[in-house]
Formats: C-alpha cells, structure tokens, sequence
C-alpha cells in the first residue's frame, strides 16, 4: 500500500522519490503481521473464522452435555463413512493447492493452474458428497428444526459448505490472476476450509 | 513474501498428506471400534481423547506445512496452536462432564 497523502492534480511531484522506492517499502506496512506468509488480511480472517467456528464447536459441546441421548441418536443417523470420505477428500485437495504454490513458485504457471484445477475438482466432489448426504436426511423428514443437534449441524456444516464455495471462486480467481502472492493467499483461503473441517468432523460426526 | 525457499518440498507436502489421510482412517477406527457405523454407544473418555489428540495433531500439519506457518515466527506458530488447543480442549471437557452435570 502507498501510504503517501493524497494531493491535488496541481501538486508539486516529490522527485526525491520514485515508484520503485515506494514499492519496495510497501511490504514493511504489517508490522508483526509481516511474519505471516502470503497476504497478512488472510491470516486476520483464518483467526476470525477460526474464532467463529469454535465458538459453534463450543455450542455444541454444551449442547450436547445437555441433551447427551438425543444427540447420540441423531448422531447415529448420519453417515461417518461420508463424513470421513470428505475429509480425505478436503486433505487431498490441500495437498494439491499447495503443490500449485510449489510449482507457482518454481515458475510454472501452467503447471500450478493445473494443480488448482485439480484441488477445485476436489472441492466440487467434497460439495457433491455433502448434497447427497443433505439430500438423504432431507428425504428422510431430518430439517433444520427436528431438534437441537440437527439444528447445529445444518448450521455449521452449510456455513461451512458455503466457504467451500467461496473456496472454488477463490481458487479461479488466484487461478486467473496467477500471481506467487495471489497464489499463496487463495490457497491460504483453501487450507482454512480443510483445518476446519478437520475440526468439525470428529465433534459433530465421531465423538458420543 | 515468500520464495521458493520458503515453500514446503514435495516430499513435505506428500508426507503430510499421507499424515492426514492416515490419522483421519486412525480416527474413524477409533470411533467405530465396536464394527457399527450407526453405534449410538457411548465412547470411552480415553478413545475421545485420543480422537481429539488424532485431530490435533491433524490441524498442526495444516497450519505447519500446507499453510506453511513453519516458516513464521515462534509467536504466531504458538498463537495458533493455542487456539486449536483451546477449541478442542472445550470439546474434550464437554464430553467429560456429560453425566456429571
């Protein structure tokens, strides 16, 4: 950012100064945000979203101390099997967003495009395991409002699948404009969506 | 702004994946010990500990390698692992108090 005041068109240019000098003094603006690799404002909104969904993993631990019986039953109607075909899907596709940082890295653009295409693809499989099983407890009468733990459930995981959204048309933008620091933030963006999944997982589909 | 020598190797990425993947597979075992995907049957406090630790040990090689916090400083490594901690920690307590309250 150039944090040079505004003027007016009739200004006097500051010829001390040059476009270079000012790029070159714009990364020094984070301060200890500095530290972080990729865009700092990522990191700011992977704290915040980490803030948001353990304050609903937290609810629903409290929930659950309760109501221990009826979440153990509604638990039961889901498919682990599912929830734990995701998460190998969600890691994997991790694994291929950073391989597209690698090789963006190393100069390759193209290969780097290539291995986002395939981390979106991943992406599009984790949503279309998801509309199967919402689609299964839909066909099954199980609603938003059939109890407390179905309630949190549809609330933490669609909140979620809708970052995974945002994940895909993140992951084609940073695709488009391919740059390393681009690159670096959108799958910064990606890996966000995978840490909390692998959170949510074990608290709403194993832990009774 | 990191460089190639800042980003985590090949290798790094693979190992970490085959980590995920692995202790993902270890924490549906240990969910579903007694063979019944639909068991209702509540888990011992040791398998949900373990389920728990499985899990973070999972988010520290996300945030270590595929977010590639490594490379950042002592601070943030631990401000973010802290807060993972915190959040499975309240989970974990949960579970241990149901039946007590």
């Amino acid at each position: 950012m150039n944090a040079e005041p505004h003027h007016t068109a009739y200004a006097e240019p500051d010829l001390s100064r040059d476009a270079t000098t000012a790029d070159e003094e714009s990364p020094a603006d984070w301060g200890a945000l500095s530290a972080l690799p990729g865009n700092p404002l990522m990191w700011i909104l992977i704290l915040s979203e980490l803030a948001v969904f353990g304050a609903f993993l937290a609810g629903f631990a409290g929930a659950r101390l309760m109501q221990p019986e009826l979440f153990a039953d509604s638990q039961a109607q889901l498919s682990r099997l599912f929830g734990g075909l995701n998460t190998l899907v969600l890691v994997t596709s991790g694994w291929f967003a950073a391989l597209a940082v690698r090789n963006r890295a190393e100069g390759s653009i193209g290969r780097a495009r290539v291995w986002l295409a395939a981390a979106g693809g991943l992406g599009m499989v984790f949503l279309a395991v998801k509309a199967v099983e919402y689609g299964g407890k839909i066909d099954a009468g199980i609603g938003l409002e059939t109890n407390t733990f179905w309630t949190l459930y549809y609330l933490m995981t669609g909140f979620h699948a809708l970052h995974v959204v945002m994940g895909l048309i993140v992951l084609a933008i940073v695709g488009w404009k391919a740059s390393l620091e681009n690159l670096e933030t959108g799958a910064a963006f990606w890996h966000m969506v995978d840490l909390i999944w692998v959170l949510i997982y074990p608290v709403v589909y194993l832990i009774r | 702004m990191s460089d190639l020598n800042t980003q985590p190797t090949r290798p790094a990425l693979a190992l970490t994946w085959a980590l995920l993947a692995g202790l993902t597979l270890g924490s549906m075992a240990t969910a579903l010990t007694d063979g019944d995907a639909a068991s209702t049957a509540a888990l011992a406090g040791t398998q949900v500990a373990l389920i728990l630790a499985l899990t973070a040990v999972k988010a520290r090689q996300i945030l270590a390698v595929y977010l590639n916090l490594r490379t950042s400083t002592a601070g943030w490594r631990m401000l973010f692992g802290a807060f993972v901690l915190a959040i499975l920690g309240v989970v974990l307590g949960g579970h241990l108090l149901v039946g007590v309250v």
